[in-house]
């Protein structure tokens, strides 16, 4: 009998383990690193080279006044160069301004300057402007973890979303694949245009 | 046959060990240039405790990416700016949350991770100290059972001893 009270506090405590653990197993050990603290804040000042015209600047100032979409690339970059046919046809809608920052494309990380140049050349410019950060200070500033990365910025220059990996325009994106519907061309659209009938600013967390 | 295996066995541990032993020393190595021995030490426990965003599960001292050594340069040039280490953790923290911290802050979200050792090592150790009370009285008992002889027991000792 005394052998049994004394194997009660065991018990709970696996017990409570296991229904700790079970918990676990469905929460997603990746949501907080998504939840960038750069949601929500404005926009880090940059200044850098433009990388397509020559003399002229890409910076901060850019940004403002609009809703706009600002993505980061680099030639070296494999889902970067299935992302840009995915740019080229949102460009072709004229629905949302698109900038975006050359992220790192130097010899060192298996890209350059040149080559950068020549991709928006030979697979055409969806850009609005180009900012050269070849040395990742404006990428250090916006916090990029990888390429390709695009936030959504609203008009007073602020952050709205980051969307991490290559933008998708399926017509269908997987219900079940939280990443595709997010990065979902489609999507963010409707976002924009909901923040458009609104005054252009970020739309309230849900 | 079985001891060929287990030589096999130990050979093939031996050769992981050692792979092993030379993959986690060949950390990479960057030309930065420290006054003194102190400032090199900080700079290396900073760079011990800041996570490389772009591999997750290892730190900047031991990542090769390319973005971790951007960051251990970017913790280098806020040393000789004279920031201090919590200037220098805040500033990963605020582009990439506590996440970057390998030693996340004490605050209202991370007080139970933090403290919740403090707790349970004096209830563990009041637990080990209890059971083991117990376990030397029920031996002395024991003991002093068995020491008790009988009155014929006594008398056969003594026979013996004789």
């Amino acid at each position: 009998m005394a052998s049994r009270s004394r194997a009660i506090l065991p018990v709970t405590i696996i017990v409570l383990l296991f229904v700790l653990l079970y918990v676990g197993l469905y929460l997603n050990p990746r949501h907080e690193s998504d939840d960038s603290p750069m949601i929500g804040k404005m926009s880090p000042e940059f200044d850098l080279p433009d990388l397509v015209v020559p003399g002229a600047r890409f910076s901060r100032a850019d940004l403002n006044g609009e809703v706009s979409l600002l993505n980061m690339w680099a030639t070296w970059c494999p889902s970067c160069r299935a992302e840009h046919d995915v740019l080229m046809r949102l460009a072709a809608t004229k629905e949302v301004p698109i900038y975006s920052i050359n992220w790192k494309d130097r010899e060192e990380s298996g890209g350059s300057r040149a080559a950068a140049i020549r991709w928006l050349d030979v697979l055409g410019n969806p850009y609005d402007k180009t900012g050269d950060d070849g040395e990742n200070i404006a990428g250090l500033e916006w916090a990029v973890t990888g390429a390709p990365e695009t936030y959504l910025i609203d008009v007073d220059g602020r952050i709205c979303e980051r969307i991490t990996g290559p933008l998708n325009d399926l017509e269908y994106p997987n219900p079940e694949n939280s990443q595709e519907v997010k990065n979902n061309v489609g999507n963010i659209l409707t976002i924009i245009r909901k923040m458009r009938a609104a005054d252009g600013r970020c739309l309230p967390k849900t | 046959m079985k001891r060929n295996l287990w030589n096999l066995l130990r050979v093939a541990m031996a050769t992981s060990l050692l792979l092993f032993t030379v993959a986690t020393t060949a950390a990479p190595i960057d030309s930065f240039k420290f006054a003194t021995q102190a400032e090199e030490d900080r700079y290396k426990l900073l760079i011990e405790e800041i996570r490389c965003v772009k591999c997750q599960n290892t730190n900047i001292a031991g990542s090769n990416a390319d973005l971790a050594r951007d960051h251990r340069t970017k913790v280098y040039e806020m040393m000789k700016q004279g920031k201090t280490d919590t200037e220098i953790r805040e500033w990963f923290v605020v582009r990439y949350g506590d996440f970057v911290l390998y030693r996340p802050k004490v605050d209202s979200r991370t007080w139970l991770l933090w403290g919740l050792p403090l707790l349970l090592v004096p209830i563990g150790g009041a637990m080990l100290v209890l059971q083991l009370r117990r376990q030397r009285k029920a031996a002395t008992e024991e003991v002093a059972e068995e020491t008790n002889l009988s009155a014929e027991e006594q008398k056969t000792l003594d026979e013996v001893l004789k």
